[in-house]
Order: C-alpha cells, then sequence, then structure tokens
C-alpha cells in the first residue's frame, strides 16, 4: 500500500492516505504532540441493511432487525477471550457504536499502538460466533433495549422517525426488540459478516502519535497484501414516498416536563456532497432561524416555551434525510406553532448574510478544535470518507453556501407539508 | 510535553489568588477556566442561579442573544459557568475556550479577546438601576433550574443516584443535587443571589488555568492586565459533617413506570478520614466496577447477563462506594447477590493477579492521555489541588500508581459497610420493601 500525503490548509496538519490491495481505505493523521494514538475502524454498513443481496447471488435475503447491533457486541468474542480484556491489558480503552448507517470500533491508547491496531484488525475481521455466545449475548443486549426505552429523548427521536418513515428501515430501533433480537443466531451473524465485514467496505482512520508506515506495516501483516475481491452485499432499500407517515403522536413517560420533537423529512440527496450541501445548509438556516443569536430563541425563552435545551440536528444520506428540533416545554401545541411559523417565515426569504457568515465563523473554529481531539478527528474523517468528502475541503465548502444557496437546501429539507410531531409528557 | 515536566507553571498573583500556566503550542485551543471556592452549604442553591445569570449575560452583553453573537464572532467561542461540588466543595467554575488565532484569517487575539470576556464576567450580571439582576432575568433562571431541578426524573440513572444519596445522607447538604431543592429555589431572591455570587467571586480563593502558546511571564501580565482581583483569605475547608453509617441496611423501592429496574447501592466507610486511600480506591474501583475488565463487568454483565450496564465508584472525599446497574426488575435477588458477591470478593482478598495488572493498565493510561485535552488536564491537576495531592508532574503521578500495593484493598473493602440499597423498580412488581 502506497500513501499519499497531504497538507491541512488551515493548521499545516498532515494526512495520509491510501488503499490496501485488499482494499480497505486507510487515513493516517500522525500528531507527534499528543500522547495518545486513537483508531477508528468504520464499516458502510447499520441497521438498515437488512435485505440485501450477498455478492454473488441473485435473490434478497432478509435479516433480523437489531442484526447489526447484535453482530457489533459479539466481535468482541472470540476462542482466545474477549478482547475488551485485550484492549485493557495493553492500556487501552476500547468500543463500538453501530447506528442506522455504520459500524464502528475505536480504540485509545497510550502504549502498544500497533498490537492494539492488530487487535483491532483481528476484532473485526476474525468473527467467532457460536449458538451458546449469542444466547448468553440476548440478556445484555434486552437490558440496553430497556434502558433506551426508559430514555424520553430516545423515545422521541424514535417516534420522530416512525413518524417520518413509512417503509424505509431507518424507522426500526438500531437495536431492534427483544422479540427480532432472539431470531437471530450464529448462522445470521455470519452471513451478515461475510456480506458487509469486507475491506473494501471499510476505512480506517488514525490519529495521533503513531508513524504512518508503521501502520501500514500493522496492516499488512494482519490483511495479507493479496488483493481481495470480495465486495459489499448491495442492500435493497425499499422505495420511500415522500410523504410522512403520522403527523403527530403523544407518547406518555414518566417525565416532568413535556418533550417535544419535531420531525422534518427531507429528500434523498444524489452524492455525497449533496448530502453534506443538505446537511450543511439545513444547519445553518435551523442556527440563524432558531439558535440562540436569533430572536425568537429569546422570546421563547423569556416565556418560558423553552427551557437551555432547545437543539436542532440534521441527518442527510443517499437514502434519506431528515432534520430534528426538539427540547423540554410545558406547551407542546404552542411551541410547535411558533417554532413552525418561525421556520416559515425564515426561509420566506435570503437569510441575513452578515448571520450565515458569522455561522461560518463559528464553523471555522471548531474545525481548528477538531484538529484537538484524536478521537473526533478519526470519526469526521470515516465520516467523509464515506460520503466522499475531503475533510481538508470543509472549511473553504463554506465559502460554497451562500444565503441564497442555504435557503434553497434548507427549503427542500424544512418542507411544513412533511413534518412529524411527537410529544412525551407526564403519564397521568 | 514530557511527562516529567511540571504541567503547570503556578504564578501567586495575590494572597488567595492564583494562576497555573501551561506553556504549549500543541493545542489548537486557547483555553481559560477559572474556578472559585466555597463550601458545600445551604447557600449553593444561590451560587447555582448566580452562575445560571452570569451564563445568561454580561454587563457588556447583557442578553443571552448578544452574548451567543459575541461568542460566533470568536470564533464560535466555548463559554459557560456553572457551580458544582468537587472535592467536597462547592466550586463557581468559568469555562472559556477559543481556536488559536495564529489559525484564523488576519490572525486574531482570540485570547486577548477571551481574557477580556472573561473579565466582565467576573465583574458580575447586567443588573438594573436598583443594582439587582433584572426581575423578569431572575425569574427566568429561576423558572430554569426548577425545571431541571423537576427533570431529572426523566434520566433514571442519575434520578436513582439521587434518591441513593437523599437517602444516604439524609440531613445534609449531600441529600440533594447542588442545584437545591425546591424549597431553597423558591426562597431565593434577586438580592441574596448577587449578593452570594459576588461575595463568592470576590472572597473565595481563587485559581486560574491558563493554557496558551506564550511564557509565564507574558501569561502573569495577560491576566494581570484583564482581571483585577482583589487579595482573599485562603481556603479554610469547612468538613462537610456527615453523619455516622447506619448499624442496618436501609432498602427503599420506588416504583415509576420504567422498563429497565435501577439497581443501586450505597456503602460507607467506617472511620473514614477525607482523602485518605487516594491511589488504593482509584485501583479498587478500576478492580470492582470500573471498566470492561472489572469484576462487576465480566461477572455481573458478561458471565450471568444480568445487565447492560454496571459501574462502580468510589469517592474518597465522603467515603462511598457506590454501584448501580441497568436491570430486569425479576433479576432484583439475583443482580443483588451477585453484586455483593463481588464486593465481598474484593474484601476477601479475590483478586487476581491479572485484575489487578489490567485495572492498573487502564489507570495508567488514564493518567498518560490526560494531557491530550486541555479540559482534562485542568480538571485532573484542579482536583489534585483541592485534594492537597503531592506530584507536580503526571510521571509523579503515574510513578505513584505503578507503585502503591494492593494490599491494603481487602482491608478497605472491609470498612465498607452496605448502607441503602434503593431500587427503582417497575410499577407494577413489587420487590425490596422501605
Amino acid at each position: 500500500m502506497r500513501l499519499r500525503e497531504r497538507l491541512d490548509p488551515v493548521c499545516g496538519e498532515r494526512l495520509y492516505e491510501g488503499t490496501t490491495e485488499g482494499g480497505l481505505a486507510v487515513k493516517v493523521m500522525p500528531r507527534g504532540t499528543v500522547t495518545r494514538s486513537c483508531a477508528q475502524l468504520s464499516l458502510d454498513y447499520g441497521s438498515v441493511d437488512r435485505r440485501f443481496i450477498p455478492d454473488g447471488r441473485v435473490r434478497p435475503v432478509t435479516v433480523p432487525s437489531g442484526i447489526a447491533h447484535f453482530l457489533e457486541h459479539k466481535m468482541f468474542e472470540k476462542e482466545r477471550g474477549d478482547l475488551f480484556n485485550e484492549f485493557s491489558r495493553l492500556g487501552a480503552s476500547a468500543n463500538a457504536m453501530t447506528g442506522h448507517l455504520t459500524t464502528s470500533y475505536v480504540f485509545s491508547a497510550s502504549g502498544d499502538f500497533d498490537a492494539c491496531l492488530d487487535t483491532l484488525l483481528e476484532l473485526v475481521f476474525e468473527p467467532h460466533f457460536t449458538d451458546a455466545l449469542v444466547e448468553k449475548e440476548l440478556g445484555i443486549i434486552d437490558e440496553e433495549i430497556r434502558g433506551y426505552d426508559d430514555s424520553a429523548g430516545w423515545r422521541g427521536y424514535r417516534g420522530v422517525l416512525e413518524g417520518l418513515y413509512r417503509r424505509h428501515p431507518v424507522r426500526e430501533d438500531i437495536a431492534g426488540t427483544s422479540e427480532t433480537i432472539r431470531q437471530i443466531t450464529a448462522k445470521t451473524l455470519h452471513l451478515v459478516h461475510d456480506a458487509f465485514y469486507v475491506p473494501s467496505n471499510a476505512v480506517l482512520c488514525v490519529a495521533g502519535a503513531v508513524d504512518p508506515q508503521a501502520v501500514v506495516a500493522s496492516v499488512d501483516k494482519r490483511l495479507g497484501t493479496d488483493v481481495d475481491r470480495r465486495v459489499r452485499a448491495a442492500t435493497v432499500t425499499p422505495a420511500e414516498p415522500a410523504q410522512i407517515k403520522r403527523r403527530r403522536r403523544k407518547i406518555g413517560m414518566p417525565v416532568a416536563l413535556p418533550i417535544l420533537q419535531l420531525g422534518f423529512k427531507g429528500p434523498g440527496a444524489r452524492s455525497g456532497r449533496d448530502a453534506f450541501r443538505l446537511e450543511t445548509a439545513a444547519s445553518i438556516a435551523l442556527e440563524v432561524i432558531l439558535g440562540e443569536t436569533s430572536a425568537i430563541h429569546e422570546e421563547l425563552y423569556a416565556e418560558g416555551l423553552i427551557g437551555d435545551d432547545l437543539s436542532s440536528s440534521v441527518r442527510a444520506d443517499r437514502s434519506m434525510s431528515y432534520a430534528l428540533v426538539g427540547g423540554q416545554t410545558p406547551e407542546p401545541n404552542a411551541l410547535e406553532r411558533r417554532l413552525l411559523a418561525a421556520i416559515e417565515d425564515g426561509l420566506s426569504r435570503d437569510l441575513p448574510a452578515e448571520d450565515v457568515e458569522r455561522v461560518g465563523r463559528r464553523i471555522l473554529g471548531d474545525y481548528v478544535r477538531l484538529l484537538d481531539s484524536m478521537e473526533g478527528l478519526c470519526g469526521h474523517l470515516a465520516d467523509c470518507h464515506r460520503s466522499g468528502l475531503d475533510l481538508f475541503s470543509l472549511p473553504g465548502a463554506m465559502s460554497e453556501m451562500s444565503p441564497s444557496r442555504v435557503r434553497k437546501y434548507a427549503r427542500s429539507m424544512l418542507a411544513p407539508d412533511r413534518v412529524t410531531s411527537v410529544s412525551v409528557v407526564p403519564k397521568a | 510535553m514530557p511527562a516529567d515536566t511540571p504541567s503547570f507553571t503556578t504564578v501567586p498573583l495575590d494572597r488567595g489568588v492564583t494562576l497555573h500556566h501551561h506553556r504549549s503550542d500543541r493545542f489548537k485551543t486557547e483555553f481559560v477556566r477559572v474556578f472559585v471556592r466555597a463550601p458545600v452549604d445551604e447557600r449553593r442553591t444561590l451560587r447555582y442561579l448566580f452562575a445560571a445569570l452570569l451564563s445568561r449575560g454580561t454587563k457588556e452583553f447583557p442578553t443571552r442573544r448578544m452574548l451567543a453573537s459575541h461568542l460566533q464572532d470568536l470564533y464560535g467561542a466555548g463559554y459557560g459557568a456553572a457551580a458544582q461540588r468537587m472535592a467536597g466543595r462547592h466550586v463557581l467554575a468559568l469555562r472559556a475556550s477559543t481556536a488559536a488565532g495564529r489559525f484564523l484569517p488576519g490572525k486574531p487575539g482570540n485570547l486577548k479577546s477571551l481574557l477580556a470576556f472573561l473579565s466582565h464576567v467576573l465583574d458580575g450580571p447586567p443588573t438594573g438601576g436598583d443594582g439587582l439582576p433584572m426581575p423578569d432575568v431572575f425569574e427566568q433562571e429561576r423558572r430554569s433550574l426548577q425545571r431541571d431541578l423537576l427533570g431529572r426524573v426523566n434520566n433514571k440513572a442519575r434520578y436513582a443516584l439521587d434518591r441513593l444519596y437523599g437517602e444516604m445522607y439524609a440531613g445534609t447538604p449531600l441529600a440533594h443535587p447542588d442545584m437545591g431543592t425546591e424549597d431553597h429555589i423558591a426562597a431565593a431572591t434577586p438580592g441574596a443571589t448577587l449578593e452570594e455570587g459576588m461575595r463568592t467571586l470576590n472572597e473565595g480563593e481563587i485559581d486560574i488555568y491558563l493554557l496558551a502558546p506564550c511564557t509565564p511571564g507574558q501569561a502573569e501580565r495577560l491576566v494581570r492586565r484583564h482581571f483585577k482581583l482583589a487579595p482573599r483569605s485562603r481556603e479554610r475547608l469547612i468538613p462537610l459533617g456527615l453523619s455516622p453509617p447506619r448499624r442496618r441496611v436501609r432498602k427503599v423501592r420506588e416504583a415509576l413506570d420504567v422498563e429497565q429496574g435501577r439497581l443501586t447501592l450505597g456503602f460507607r466507610m467506617t472511620d473514614w478520614r477525607p482523602g485518605e486511600s487516594a491511589r488504593e480506591g482509584v485501583l479498587a474501583n478500576a478492580i470492582l466496577g470500573g471498566g470492561p475488565a472489572s469484576k462487576l463487568f465480566r461477572n455481573v454483565r458478561e458471565e450471568r447477563s444480568l445487565c447492560y450496564d454496571v459501574h462502580s465508584w468510589i469517592d474518597n472525599v465522603t467515603g462511598t462506594i457506590g454501584i448501580q446497574a441497568g436491570i430486569r426488575p425479576e433479576n432484583y435477588d439475583a443482580a443483588l447477590k451477585a453484586i455483593r458477591a463481588e464486593v465481598r470478593a474484593m474484601a476477601r482478598g479475590r483478586i487476581s493477579a491479572e485484575e489487578i495488572g489490567l485495572a492498573r493498565a487502564a489507570v495508567l493510561s488514564s493518567i498518560r492521555t490526560v494531557p491530550d485535552s486541555p479540559a482534562g488536564l485542568v480538571e485532573f491537576f484542579y482536583r489534585r489541588r483541592l485534594m492537597k495531592r503531592r506530584g507536580k508532574t503526571l510521571d509523579a503521578v503515574a510513578r505513584g500508581f505503578e507503585r502503591v500495593s494492593t494490599d491494603g484493598i481487602p482491608a478497605l473493602f472491609e470498612r465498607a459497610k452496605l448502607d441503602t440499597i434503593y431500587f427503582l423498580d417497575r410499577e407494577e412488581l413489587g420487590r425490596a420493601t422501605a
């Protein structure tokens, strides 16, 4: 594997990029000034990849909801023992995350980086599943699901996705349900591992006190230098109508104050760059219109309709996009009306140029500060790779975001006829 | 930074006012924290409210909107004020950070702007003609605080923890969250809040931490130019005044409409001196329930599949050991038995060389990575300062943990008496009883 060196235009940091013969993308940002090294191995595989055509086959297969998350749990167990302990022995801490679209395995180490990286590659690419180990995990994951079910924020978020989507599997819980996880067997885990855990479907991002050539040597040693022709299985995503499924929902829970969660259903993006524009524009618009610098935020806070926790976020991908706005409020209906009116009014004309520029300065500052976080860097490098973006181009990309362009993209995301609202209210 | 280099250069600016400077161009963030000490007492609600007012505006930027715009102009500077319990004190803490100006267009002097901004924060919140905080602003922050207090039930793990401390330390300030009680919040007035907050700012022992690529002399000049801080008395630490541990275990069950039960155990050490056995405590916690290599994780979660999350903590100021697990209510007896068996194993010295090795490796790793984060570095050394720990370099701290013997851990756990079991149960089930 040959690495290409590139220079960060803002801070002058170096990034080394390459691809192994097996197809694994590798990105290394050495930072000699820190003591820790972090690595994140991310797979383009998440909870939405439930129906797929494995490489070399014709007919699609469907696997139980929650299997991506279950697989992530089981990857740590090997015949030689639990790799959590191996990372601990090496003075590292490890973790893993499953999302709708990706599964990531990370470690942060202050000691033997090469051994940790080798363990990470073993963890991801060398499965060891038995039905007994699957059985043992059921109780643990069941409790994880129950824990999330007691979280009002999570229930609101889940309610929004169920309200926005009719068929897209993003509407299902990432961890599945007590029932679906009981359909998982060692055989189905092998099926999805073979289908998605292939080097060409993954990116390894490393940041910290590392030598890029040593990273290459470790990867080659573990994965070999032979060409690996396996490709990712093709996910079959059901066609999703533009309309939402449900306009409004109320969920009763033991909470002190109602929580309003609004969801906006956006279009599927045409490309990774398109998704980036959609995500960035809608985020800027929501920050300008509803953020702490806005008049409406000040009004709503003064009236007691919001607290400090009003927040927004945007997610865009090739098969779906959505925006969320929400927080605690004593009057969910009144807050919903005010928020929707503010968004509609805010997008009825171009946003003030000085406000967009101010958000641009904040984004540039965030980019510079990101370079102080090894974990954050690995995560951003992996996200950019998945979207076909260049991390170093992000600060410059803000210059593309003129007020009229922000408005155009934001309007496609924040359409008033594709809104769902979920109120989590105190249960009587 | 070599591990044997002192992380901070300490510069006494005046009596009770100390600057701690870390010279480094490793970070792309310039970082300032100001800590002001106060006792854990009934006035902490006032300090909590005062911090909320400081977060909301300054005399120069009196509205939230103006403040937020100014911070965005400083390339998204981070700022916050909080009052929090820390090492037996109630500390008023200000934090501010910004991207280093040398990487930004026109190389703006962000550090100077940040210090100038903080100097206005230290002048106190905006006031009206009567010299008091604006009544409407005050009421908004009081309402926000009341909601935050009531909203703690939304996070079931935290709520269970609040309830455990409420039972274990009834009648002391530790029985309530840092923000106090509903009654304390209702009783607060603008005048009392301002008076207590300004008294804390002007009289509490103050530590300023500055991380920036300048010399200690430059740092001192910058801070002296921007901050006008009067000398103040050195802190006289007031004991927390805890009641002695119970003789009989108190079992409390509360039912809510939850899917998962939260089993929370509180142990108290007998004859505890605040701050004792610090290193042993950290290591012991790592062995018992500090991470995925711990006894609780391996034996209660992985071996017996009784929970997803289980962890322990040791507070060596109060001499408390806590354990919490999210469990299926039907598994209450099995989980309690399994958790208590692990605590018993600690007291009986049934700790393997592997467990000690994994725990020590985890602790050392966390120490070695402290310098990688400005916030982590400051917090780590400020806590050590509060606890009067020796070892001004990370290398010295790490050496301490390499050498610390685990021989005393069984004796430590022999002194740990189970005080309270709090169980947040599912509504329809009845199990543990009060």
